[in-house]
């Protein structure tokens, strides 16, 4: 963590630096002092959501990070009475939902081919996810299986505009 | 015999949440725009036909609106706007002359020259 009044400067402008140039929402120097919490993060990360395998994705823009934990629950049937509901042996693995916006074309094609890219390796190289609310990584470096990706565009604006939808289930 | 107008135009800002922050990502929408004209309402006033759709269809209607700019030699400034009419207004009094107006719904930013 930077000290001095000029080192947090200094990793102020290294994040903003980090945002992709032709993103709108790019905060100036002026915006994130008077609003740390613009960049998502203790002045390390950027993104609200990365997801790290080698490179990283980062998620500039997420709106919602929505969780199942699942289990798996099976009926059974008594003659003469009414069914039951019991769970069937473990827990299963979590699902994680990443749903939110890019506004730039560098971060439709980061989540586009690098995403993808990353994926087609993940069996042996497992990508990473760390979701921030604000400076606390709440969800930290955990693995999780890529699943279907979905991007879809919005009309009504001048600029790239596209919902994205990128489901994740954890590992183990 | 147009007296008084008013215009407004802009692009829309959506202000779009993100989680984690308290500051949103503004995003920039679709245009909107509209004028109004007021003025004395005259039998020959052929703007309430322009409200009625041809076809099925509201025709699009260009305004051209004259003025003087009071800058050091004074020059005449044309501005045009271009929409659809609708609606058009008509409002009197018994033994008094009546006043329209109508809006014109803008398809384009305005311009002027």
């Amino acid at each position: 963590m930077p000290k001095t009044e000029e080192e947090k400067i200094a990793a102020i402008l290294k994040i903003i630096e980090g945002w992709p140039k032709d993103c709108p929402n790019r905060p100036t120097l002026a915006q994130a002092l008077l609003h740390p919490e613009i960049l998502h993060s203790q002045l390390e990360d950027p993104g609200i959501a990365t997801l790290t395998s080698g490179s990283t994705i980062e998620l500039y823009h997420l709106e919602r990070a929505r969780e199942v934990i699942g289990a798996k629950l099976v009926e059974s049937e008594i003659p003469g009475k009414h069914g039951d509901i019991f769970q069937y042996m473990g827990d299963k693995s979590p699902e994680l939902e990443l749903v939110g916006f890019v506004d730039s074309e560098s971060e439709y094609t980061a989540i586009k081919a690098t995403l993808t890219t990353m994926r087609q390796a993940q069996g042996a190289t497992p990508i990473s996810v760390t979701v921030r609310c604000g400076a606390s990584a709440y969800i930290n470096a955990v693995q999780y299986w890529v699943g279907p990706v979905e991007i879809d565009p919005e009309p009504g604006y001048g600029l790239f505009v596209a919902n994205y939808r990128i489901h994740c289930r954890k590992r183990g | 015999m147009a007296e008084r107008y008013m215009a407004r135009w802009g692009y829309a800002v959506a202000r779009r949440p993100v989680f984690g922050a308290n500051i949103p990502a503004y995003l920039v929408g679709t245009l909107f725009g509209e004028l109004r004209v007021e003025g004395l309402y005259t039998t020959d006033n052929l703007a309430a036909a322009y409200a009625t759709p041809s076809a099925g269809e509201l025709t699009i209607k260009t305004v051209t609106i004259e003025e003087t700019d009071t800058q050091g030699t004074p020059v005449k400034k044309t501005w045009t706007f271009t929409g659809r009419i609708s609606p058009f207004e008509k409002e009197g009094q018994a033994d008094q002359f009546s006043i329209f107006r109508f809006t014109v719904e803008l398809n384009a930013e305005p311009s002027v020259a």
